[in-house]
Order: structure tokens, then C-alpha cells, then sequence
């Protein structure tokens, strides 16, 4: 047995192990992928407790471009905090800014304490109220229509 | 920020041990003295390391799309390297150059398949580009291994019939997707006219006999129409002419009886026609688990072990884990093609993901189960792993595809999407 082959069928056991452990590691990234995918996409929820808020024209334009759509399952807390479940970073909306949410075949809205407040259809909200479709959500200047 | 850099360094881990494998593979390659220490091996290693490097950042950097099919199509890439590279360096060599021209030719295909948005209305130049394929090989072609579809121009020889099977694609994309709906002649419904191009394209190909390019497309149809078609009498039917096709075909032809009788018993010939299938079965068995480590087997006696039957070569060197590693790698590449396909918004992206990754899974079950005698041996490339130009190049332009439809989905929604 030559020098050679002895290395070779030492790394042999090694390319298995490398192999094996990188595929592991690929496996590991593709279940958080998709772990991330079937948080926006729950089937758990039933379809009356979801909505989405739609952005419409505001007075100030926002700092950086909007979705066409922000989806609620279940309930969403609106911020600027990356943690939020719809996330958008404008100076005027707070880190934890307000949560909507769903309860016994109606949607309700809370204030989570917002520097700038939140208003529904013009008027300044300081308690939790019943939301109803087509209600226009103002948050530090921009308008969303609450669509159910 | 925090976020991002936890992110980056998780996807930076496979790419290290892939660079780890090749410096290891490569450098055990250059200490062997049958291969008098050719400093190729180690400029052949590089080429690989430094494209997959390029390739990989302009991905995740890039945001284009997809990020783990890149990762596990280089690893394919470079078990297939390290053994060609052990087979005859000449042929590595010129794998090398191929895979630096399918790099770039990736890169063409995201950005022209990303931008143009007039695919799924073009399905007769799909058709009348395949068709003049086919009839160049018809003309100019030249016959290998008792098929005629290579064409040679000067130093450089492609089998145009890769080319076509991206283009069939696309054009049961047209159909399926519903862009393509309206009669042709004003009679022929759109359901009857892809039956046709299948069957012409077929047609072509039993001239050409190439037996493992008809196995793939027919049976993308016959996918494709159990998919989209809510008539499941077209695909009993369909099912039917494949049948009575490989029964008269096996009645008629010489070749394919061959194949057959190869497929059932190689051992009453062993020395003349079961001899490729049989030192195939050695090798594998020889490799054992681990393998007997590269450099160390001898697969030079299975005949055309750098192209079809590469992976008896992997399974002699890098015994049956390597083996079942290159099946795994493979599941996990179509898996993440089916959730680009399920993710992507576009009927027709859909159905062109839906397709390439029919196309890739077919090919390594054909050729996989082949080489193991599963089923009777066709000759086909397994992407990416084996020695072919045409092979490769057409993988990475269809891998450029997936990407396109992958990022498009990605970027769904972003104000910022580039036009």
C-alpha cells in the first residue's frame, strides 16, 4: 500500500463526511426558507380572519416605496420595528405603532401607545375599536383602507 | 443589522465546506504520481473555486433569486470535476472551459429571460426553431454511439438535440399556461396542436434514433398534460401511443432489443454487449461504503465512464454514500424548483419551471437507473456530473431560467423591481 492510497482512502471517509455534512447544512437553510414561507401563507387561519390593509394616497410621501397590499392573519402589529408583522419605516410611525387584530367575527384596533397616534377616518382613536371594511387607517401621514 | 449578518454567515457555511472538498480533492489529486504533479489539476480546481465563488456572491449580493440551488449544482459540479480530472485530464480540461462558458451563458439567460416579457406568445418559433434544429442534424449531422445528433463545426461538436428540449419546454409552456388559446387554421384547438409538435418532435428524433432524448420529452408531455389537463382521456391515450411505440420499436429495432436483453441478463454476454453494464455493476460493488477513495479504484474499464456512466465511477471512488449523496443532491435541486414553480406568480413561468425540472429529474433517473440496471440503459448526460458541452451549457441556461423565476417572485411586490 503506497503512501498515496493511504491518504486517499482516509479522505475518502473525510469527502463522505464533508459531503454529508454540507447537504445537512443546505437541508437546514431550505426548512427555515420554507418555515419563513408558511408564516405569511398560514392555512391554519380561517379565511373571515384574514384582511389587508391597502395603502392610498396620502399627503406625505413615503420615504421608501410601499407594498401594494399588507396581508393580516390572525392579528398584525404595525411598525417600524423589523419585528413587526408588517414592517414600514417611516420617521413618523412608531417601533410598535398598533395592532390589529381578530375576535369573535370582529376586527379590532389598538393604539400601542404611537408618539404621532393613529386616526380613523379623521378622527384622532384612544381606545381599542371594532374596525369595519373600507375604514381609512392614518398612521405619521400615510392612509391605508382597511379591506376585509 | 444584526439580522443580516447571522443570515449571511449561515449561508456562508456550505460554501465553505464546498471549498474545503475541492482544495482537499484537488490536492490529492496533484499528489498523485500517476499523474506526474501536472500543476492542471490544481489550475482545473481553481477555475471551479473561483466561478462558483463569482457566481454564488452575484447571487446572494445580487438578490437574484434562489440561493441553495447554485450551492448544490456546484457541489455536483465538483464531485463531477474531481473525477474527471481523475479520468483523463484532457477531458477535465475541457469540462473546465465548457462550465466557464455555461457560467456566463447563465448569467445571459437570467437577464434575457428576466427582461423580455414576450415568451409566452412566441410558441411557433419555439416550434420552427426545434424543427430546423432537427433538420440540420438531419443533414449535416454527424452518427456517435449509433445515433445520428452531433453536429460538428470546425473544433466543435453539439448535440442540437439539448437545445431543443429547452425549446419544447417553452412551447408546452404557451399551451398550458393559457396564452396560447386561440385555434390554429381557425379548427385545430391548441390541445391537438401540441399533441402534433410532440409527435413531429418525436418523429425527428426516431430518424435520429436517439432513443433518451424521446424518453425525456415524451415523458415531459405526458407530465404536463397530467398536470394542466383536466381531460385525463388525452393522457390515458397518450399513455397508450407510448406503449405501443416502445412495443413496436422493440419488435423492430435491433438496437433497442440489445438494450433490453443487456437490461435483463449482461452476464450470458459479458464479454461483447453486456460487457459497459456489467463493469459498471463491478465498479459499484468494489466501491463498497466509503468507497475506495479517489485515485485508487480503476474505472477504466467500464467504456465511456466520463460521460454516461460517471456515476459508476462516483460509486466505485466514492462508494455508495457519494453515490446516494449525488440522488440526494439531486431530490433537493427538484425540490427547490417545484417551490419556485408553486411560488411563482406567472402561468407561464410556472410551467417553464414546472418543466426544466421535469426535464433535470428524468435525465438523472434515466441515466441513475441505467447505470444501476434498474431500468434498460439510453444514453443520456446527468446534468451537470458528466463530460458533455452541450450537457452542461444547456443546464446552466435552464438553471438561469429557474433563477429569473425565482427572483421575479422575490421581488414580487417591490416598488423597486427593475424593469
Amino acid at each position: 500500500m503506497t503512501v498515496y492510497s493511504f491518504i486517499s482512502t482516509i479522505l475518502s471517509y473525510v469527502f463522505t463526511v464533508i459531503i454529508y455534512v454540507f447537504i445537512i447544512f443546505v437541508i437546514r437553510l431550505i426548512y427555515l426558507d420554507v418555515k419563513k414561507m408558511s408564516r405569511f401563507e398560514d392555512n391554519s387561519i380561517a379565511d373571515e380572519a384574514c384582511a389587508s390593509l391597502r395603502p392610498v394616497k396620502s399627503k406625505t410621501e413615503p420615504r421608501s416605496p410601499l407594498k401594494r397590499r399588507y396581508n393580516i392573519y390572525g392579528e398584525a402589529v404595525v411598525g417600524r420595528n423589523p419585528e413587526c408583522d408588517i414592517v414600514i419605516n417611516e420617521s413618523f410611525i412608531s417601533q410598535k405603532h398598533l395592532i390589529i387584530w381578530y375576535e369573535g367575527g370582529e376586527w379590532y384596533l389598538e393604539d400601542l401607545g404611537s408618539r404621532n397616534g393613529t386616526t380613523i377616518n379623521g378622527k384622532r382613536i384612544l381606545s381599542e375599536v371594532i374596525l369595519d371594511p373600507e375604514d381609512v387607517i392614518s398612521i405619521g401621514g400615510l392612509n391605508f383602507v382597511f379591506e376585509t | 443589522m444584526g439580522i443580516d449578518r447571522l443570515k449571511s454567515a449561515s449561508y456562508r457555511k456550505p460554501a465553505y465546506l464546498l471549498i474545503l472538498l475541492n482544495v482537499l480533492g484537488f490536492g490529492l489529486l496533484f499528489i498523485n504520481k500517476e499523474n506526474n504533479y501536472n500543476l492542471n489539476i490544481l489550475y482545473t480546481g481553481a477555475a471551479v473555486l473561483a466561478l462558483f465563488l463569482v457566481m454564488y456572491t452575484a447571487l446572494v449580493l445580487g438578490r437574484m433569486g434562489d440561493k441553495f440551488i447554485m450551492l448544490m449544482v456546484f457541489m455536483l459540479i465538483s464531485i463531477g470535476v474531481l473525477l474527471l480530472c481523475r479520468i483523463n485530464l484532457s477531458y477535465a480540461f475541457r469540462q473546465i472551459i465548457w462550465i466557464l462558458v455555461g457560467g456566463a451563458v447563465f448569467f445571459i439567460a437570467y437577464f434575457v429571460y428576466y427582461n423580455v416579457k414576450v415568451w409566452s406568445r412566441l410558441w411557433y418559433l419555439y416550434f420552427i426553431g426545434g424543427t430546423l434544429l432537427f433538420l440540420i442534424t438531419l443533414v449535416f449531422g454527424t452518427t456517435v454511439y449509433g445515433s445520428r445528433n452531433w453536429i460538428s463545426i470546425g473544433p466543435i461538436s453539439f448535440q442540437p438535440s439539448e437545445i431543443t428540449k429547452i425549446l419544447f419546454i417553452m412551447c408546452l409552456a404557451c399551451y398550458t399556461s393559457g396564452s396560447w388559446s386561440k385555434p390554429l387554421l381557425g379548427k385545430i384547438k391548441p390541445k391537438w396542436t401540441a399533441l402534433l409538435i410532440t409527435y413531429v418532435f418525436v418523429g425527428f428524433l426516431v430518424l435520429q434514433r436517439d432513443w433518451g432524448t424521446i424518453l425525456v420529452m415524451f415523458s415531459i408531455y405526458l407530465f404536463m398534460i397530467y398536470v394542466y389537463e383536466p381531460d385525463k382521456r388525452l393522457l390515458a391515450l397518450n399513455i397508450c401511443a407510448l406503449v405501443i411505440i416502445g412495443l413496436l420499436g422493440w419488435r423492430f429495432m435491433y438496437h433497442i432489443q440489445v438494450r433490453i436483453a443487456n437490461w435483463i441478463d449482461p452476464w450470458s454476454d459479458i464479454s461483447n454487449r453486456g460487457y459497459q453494464i456489467a463493469q459498471s455493476l463491478f465498479a459499484i460493488s468494489s466501491g463498497g461504503y466509503f468507497g475506495r477513495g479517489l485515485g485508487n479504484g480503476s474505472p477504466y474499464y467500464i467504456p465511456l465512464v466520463h460521460s454516461d456512466f460517471i456515476f459508476a465511477a462516483i460509486c466505485e471512488e466514492m462508494g455508495v454514500f457519494g453515490g446516494v449523496a449525488v440522488i440526494l443532491l439531486f431530490f433537493l435541486i427538484a425540490f427547490r424548483c417545484f417551490k419556485i414553480s408553486i411560488m411563482a406568480s406567472d402561468p407561464f413561468d410556472k410551467a417553464v419551471s414546472f418543466g426544466v425540472t421535469v426535464m433535470f429529474a428524468l435525465q438523472t433517473f434515466i441515466i441513475i437507473g441505467g447505470v444501476i440496471k434498474m431500468i434498460p440503459l439510453t444514453g443520456i448526460t446527468l446534468p451537470f456530473v458528466s463530460y458533455g458541452g452541450t450537457s452542461i451549457v444547456i443546464s446552466f441556461a435552464s438553471m438561469g431560467i429557474i433563477q429569473a423565476i425565482s427572483a421575479k417572485a422575490e421581488r414580487k411586490g417591490e416598488p423597486d423591481e427593475r424593469k
